[in-house]
């Protein structure tokens, strides 16, 4: 990327006069020439000149600047001729100011100045010159390095007098700065140089015929017009495509100039011609040239079997008015073949006039699939809140699966007024297919479903049951919690459950207070049966909190099993270590078997999260109490923990599990998450055990991985240059 | 439908135009099967013929990937640079050995002067990724030539080439994709889908990082490295002697080196910000349109560069939002930077942070109904061209897209080098009482070239 200085911000400081003072010219890789010393003074006197004199410059300073401009060459700094930049900056509003700029400018282009002195006064000129200034550039076109930006400061001036200085340097220039002349009153569509510049199609040269037909098609006017027409019956082959484009051109330039017949015989000319890339041309020329006729040119197009003709009728379906010209293509569309309504509606897609809809409604009838498909997505933009019962409609029960999918779509991206409140209404217990009703209103997540989801979320049908809580899940909020809680206590394990437990859980996530984060869970579980108690301890274990803890206690010491039991789960939910020592507590010391491996698993979670405890501290706990664990898959737990544990003690134990038939397996992937984790602190020891596991994995993506963490490893470990 | 009627090719057609082409590599003299489509390989009929124009490092990306591509086949690419056309031909032998095996690769030419590639009837279709000094010509004279095009940001070095650009192509039905691959962004079309679809309320502001413009150099004369075409490499530029610094001879060392230099770009306002400038106009829905005021920092208590629109609608350019000087939507932590190519848009009733590699926040956080997508933007927005030369439809960065993305950068290069806050009239395309920045809207070009 450029390495140009960001100068979108405001400088620090605001009294350091206009903004493009800031933007001074680079000096990057400049290098002193034998006259250093001079410029180095003009410089001092030119920055002076900047940071005091905000919004005017100097007499002196622009004195240096002009005496140094002369001597410009390649190479040097541009820095000294800041004071010019500024001065004509300052000179706008100035007529005076103007005016000797311009003097000065041109005495510059009149003298024997280098060529990039010239360049630099040509530039200037075109900002401030007028009249007076244009023989000084008009002298300049038959010069190779300056005709250019000669041409580019008379174009800027956009005066009768510039035009005729280039209609009359027409007869004096020959070569390349005569097709620059060419070029510049082709720019000025300047209509008096037409007839010269149709002279010059018959010279023998190519590029100056190539500019002369850019030029007249610019122009466009008729005189123009016509000699391109002359032209066009036998071009040169390298210029068919400039001639056809300049006709083009002019029809474009004919028809604003309400020349519209003299454009109309252009393009049936052209409509005429073999190659279809020129009748395609001609067809979309003839749609400009003929705005009455434009509809109907467009549906025969669209109707057409060549591909060419459709395509340019489609793309001009584009340029058609939200206006009567729409409805006339709407009113025409039902007799199109699909592929030409499917091209109508594509075109039309985005556009939200009411004609719009009307067709796509009209579309939605069609036997074709893909007919509606495009009419679904015309409708995302032009579709209204009436639209909704249809769309709904289509989604349950259309045909065609992808018919009903880009329902659903259309239905989630609809921006109409009152899309949510047609759709809520909608969403009566009454109403059939109302989980995807739901699903519909979820993607659009509008908080004014909220309350609907929740009603649903009671309903007698499973499905809507579940869809509800699954909408529930992301658009509750704190207010609708005890609402959730009591939802929550009723539902029966499984994943209806589930989803009202995430329900909970994320709305209760949203309150800052942590106390009054489970207050609602809290209050719930006093009155709740032993069933909803069951319910409700795992996801109030989950949100913590010293309360939380004090209840899940409560449950521990239940005279129910079930809630004893639940009470227990709920500990193991924990989402800290502050209940770590009580968890090994019940590792080691409980009566009963299964709230030994719960804790003992809760335990090997907890102790592994992220803490302030020294990571040596942590393995260290971590061996400890895996010497509890008898059963395989808690040992395989304590084995694959220990990849959070970045130290390398624990990397070397895990080396170890690789001797060890029965834990090789779970050793592997942690090994290589460790050894990664390790691979900058520890680079040696990472890279032998990547080495050694690397045989061993069976799994892809990490004998794909470790490769990568070698080369990375070694290459930081190479001497830097 | 058909990408233009000269890629469905004869057999005859084939033989004798891949016999008339000297390539760099010879064509089989036995045609098997497969090169009529007999065999379920992509049929030369149904593939899309493309030359390469430019192959620095931004088009050898280009290059690369449609190597890959089975229903394209790269024909030819043009270059000034030797050692360029070189590489990237040995790129395409080895990626095409297999084909040329099978004699299902027809030949392939490596040009100096693109407008030896342009001249090939057997090209459907060109990639333009030289610089923005020579996107306009080569644009222009390939849709004049019959060509779809393929074209980087920013799509011209004006305002004015951008217009004639548009004209041009649809004057000569092309397909036209700007490389304004964001567009066809997993993150940034589901990012658009949300504000569009009103999520996060009216959304009438967004803000996008900083940008710098480039600045006129004058860098010393170094001896033109053997073979590179100097002359051709500045076009239409004013001249200027070789430097190493503008063009790096051999394999290139940035995206676009010639950028800090204003007579051949103008910085990264329009090499890089026009990609957060174009999803900001996405977003707002300002596709077609333009600002109305272009106010830059530290004017009119401007607190950086800003466009404002005809209804109020403004888009900032602030990497970081100040308090105080920003307005800062509920939410967002102002520590945040806008980066990687981001849009920030703020609605009335939340708002929706985007970037690059899959980077889609909200606020509120809820607002996010599906995961975003992964996938290859550049390729998507090749594959929407590819597309689009089938069906005739316009690509997603369409010219229209490209050229007004794009003069927004230049409106506010405008603004930045002028130092004013400016009144601009985007139907007519002209600043309102300021010559220098009407002036501004083009620039010089050298003979021949007339865009």
């Amino acid at each position: 990327m450029s390495r140009a200085h960001d100068s979108t911000a405001a400088p620090a400081s605001t009294d350091r006069g206009p903004v493009r003072v800031m933007a001074l010219f680079s000096t990057s890789r400049h290098r002193p020439g034998p006259s250093a010393v001079t410029w180095l003074g003009a410089w001092l006197i030119a920055a002076l000149a900047v940071t005091s004199v905000p919004a005017a410059v100097d007499g002196p300073a622009l004195d240096a600047a002009f005496q140094a401009l002369w001597q410009l060459e390649a190479g040097q700094s541009l820095q000294p001729f800041q004071p010019i930049e500024v001065a004509v900056d300052a000179a706008r509003e100035d007529a005076a100011a103007r005016a000797d700029l311009e003097a000065r400018l041109v005495n510059v282009l009149q003298g024997d100045a280098t060529d990039m002195a010239k360049d630099y006064a040509c530039r200037q000129l075109a900002i401030v010159g007028s009249d007076s200034c244009v023989p000084a550039l008009a002298a300049l076109l038959p010069h190779a390095r300056l005709a250019h930006m000669a041409r580019y400061a008379l174009e800027g001036l956009r005066s009768p007098a510039s035009a005729a200085a280039l209609r009359e340097m027409l007869g004096q220039t020959q070569g390349r700065a005569q097709v620059g002349v060419v070029i510049s009153l082709g720019r000025l569509a300047d209509a008096d140089a037409a007839v010269p510049i149709a002279a010059l199609l018959a010279q023998d040269s190519v590029e100056l015929q190539e500019a002369a037909v850019v030029a007249l098609g610019r122009i466009g006017t008729v005189p123009a017009a016509e000699a391109l027409q002359k032209f066009a019956a036998e071009p040169p082959e390298t210029l068919r495509g400039a001639v056809l484009d300049a006709q083009l051109a002019a029809v474009e330039s004919l028809c604003a100039q309400g020349q519209h017949a003299a454009a109309v015989a252009i393009c049936e000319a052209l409509a005429a011609s073999d190659a279809p890339a020129t009748r395609a041309a001609a067809l979309h020329g003839l749609i400009v040239a003929k705005p009455g006729e434009a509809v109907d040119l467009i549906v025969a197009g669209l109707a057409a079997d060549e591909p060419w003709r459709q395509a340019v009728a489609a793309d001009c379906v584009r340029q058609l008015p939200d206006q009567e010209e729409l409805g006339a293509l709407v009113a025409a569309m039902p007799g199109l073949p699909p592929a030409g309504k499917i091209a109508a509606l594509a075109s039309l897609t985005g556009r939200g006039a009411p004609q719009v809809r009307a067709a796509a409604l009209q579309a939605l009838q069609d036997a074709d699939a893909a007919v509606q498909l495009a009419a679904l997505e015309a409708l995302v933009a032009a579709g209204t809140a009436e639209d909704v019962a249809t769309l709904t409609a289509l989604a349950a029960t259309a045909e065609s699966i992808p018919v009903r999918d880009a329902a659903c779509e259309t239905l989630r991206l609809m921006s109409a007024a009152g899309t949510d409140q047609a759709l809520l209404a909608l969403l009566t217990p009454e109403v059939a297919e109302r989980p995807l009703l739901i699903r519909c209103a979820f993607a659009r997540r509008s908080p004014v479903f909220v309350p609907a989801f929740l009603e649903a979320a009671a309903a007698t049908d499973p499905a809507t049951r579940l869809a509800a809580l699954l909408a529930l899940e992301t658009m509750a909020g704190p207010a609708d919690v005890e609402k959730l809680v009591a939802l929550l206590s009723q539902t029966a394990p499984g994943e209806e459950r589930d989803a009202a437990d995430r329900a909970v859980w994320m709305a209760c996530q949203q309150i800052a207070d942590p106390a009054a984060r489970t207050a609602a869970l809290r209050a719930a579980l006093e009155r709740a049966d032993a069933a909803g108690k069951c319910a409700l301890l795992p996801t109030l274990a989950r949100l913590g909190g010293p309360e939380a803890l004090e209840a899940v206690h409560a449950a521990m010491r239940s005279a129910d099993q079930s809630v004893r039991d639940a009470g227990y789960r709920a500990l193991s939910n924990w989402p800290d270590d502050t209940v770590a020592e009580e968890l090994l507590e019940i590792a080691r010391h409980d009566a009963d078997d299964a709230h030994r491996v719960w804790a003992l698993r809760a335990y090997a979670r907890v102790i592994t999260l992220p803490s302030d405890r020294p990571p040596q501290t942590t393995y260290e706990l971590l061996c400890s109490a895996m010497d509890l664990a008898t059963r395989q898959e808690d040992r395989e737990l304590f084995v694959a923990r220990l990849a959070a544990v970045r130290v390398p003690d624990a990397l070397t134990r895990l080396q170890g599990y690789l001797a060890d038939s029965a834990l090789r397996q779970a050793a592997v992937p942690a090994i290589f998450t460790l050894a990664k984790g390790l691979s900058q602190s520890h680079p040696d020891q990472a890279r032998a055990a990547l080495e050694q596991i690397l045989p061993l994995t069976e799994d892809d993506a990490t004998r794909q991985q470790i490769p990568k963490v070698l080369r990375d490893i070694e290459a930081r470990q190479q001497p830097q240059q | 439908m058909t990408a233009s009627p000269r890629s469905r090719l004869s057999r005859r057609a084939l033989l004798k135009r891949t016999a008339a082409v000297a390539g760099s590599w010879a064509v089989p003299l036995v045609v098997p099967g497969s090169v009529l489509g007999l065999d379920g390989a992509t049929a030369p009929s149904n593939r899309i013929t493309v030359g390469s124009i430019g192959v620095g490092m931004m088009g050898r990306g280009h290059f690369r990937l449609f190597t890959r591509y089975p229903d394209v086949e790269l024909l030819a690419l043009s270059d000034v640079d030797p050692w360029r056309r070189d590489e990237s031909t040995g790129v395409l032998e080895q990626a095409y050995a297999e084909r040329r095996a099978s004699g299902t690769a027809h030949g392939f030419r490596a040009y100096s002067d693109f407008r030896e590639l342009l001249a090939r009837d057997d090209i459907d279709a060109v990639i333009v990724t030289t610089g923005e000094r020579w996107h306009p010509a080569i644009s222009v004279l390939a849709a004049r030539a019959g060509k779809d095009i393929y074209c980087e940001k920013p799509v011209s070095l004006t305002i004015r080439q951008a217009r004639t650009m548009v004209e041009t192509v649809r004057r000569h039905n092309r397909v036209f994709q700007t490389g304004l691959q964001q567009r066809n962004s997993p993150e940034y079309r589901l990012a658009m889908q949300m504000v569009h679809a009103g999520r996060i309320g009216e959304v009438k502001l967004a803000y996008v990082s900083t940008s710098g413009v480039s600045q006129y150099e004058n860098l010393p004369a170094e001896p033109v490295p053997e073979g590179l075409d100097w002359e051709m490499w500045l076009g239409p530029c004013p001249w200027h002697p070789y430097n190493y610094a503008y063009h790096h001879t051999g394999k290139p060392q940035h995206v676009v080196p010639w950028c800090r230099n204003r007579a051949f770009g103008a910085g990264d306002m329009t090499s890089g910000l026009v990609h957060n400038l174009d999803s900001a106009h996405e977003g707002l829905r300002k596709d077609g349109q333009g600002p109305v005021r272009i106010t830059p920092p530290g004017v009119d208590g401007a607190p950086s560069l800003t466009f404002t629109y005809a209804d109020g609608t403004r888009i900032v350019c602030s990497t970081v939002l100040q308090p105080g000087a920003h307005e800062i939507p509920s939410g967002w932590d102002p520590q945040t930077p806008i980066k990687n190519f981001g849009v920030l848009f703020v609605g009335t009733e939340g708002w929706i942070h985007v970037e690059r590699f899959g980077v889609l926040n909200c606020y509120p956080r809820n607002l996010l109904d599906r995961e975003v997508p992964k996938s290859h933007s550049v390729e998507e927005n090749h594959r929407d061209w590819l597309a689009c030369i089938r069906t005739r439809r316009r690509p997603r960065a369409d010219v229209a897209i490209g050229a007004c993305s794009t003069i927004l950068a230049h409106l506010g290069c405008i603004a930045l080098w002028t130092g004013r806050d400016l009144a601009w009239d985007p139907v007519r395309e002209e600043f309102q009482n300021d010559t220098e920045a009407n002036l501004l809207r083009a620039r010089a070009s050298r003979e021949p070239w007339s865009v």
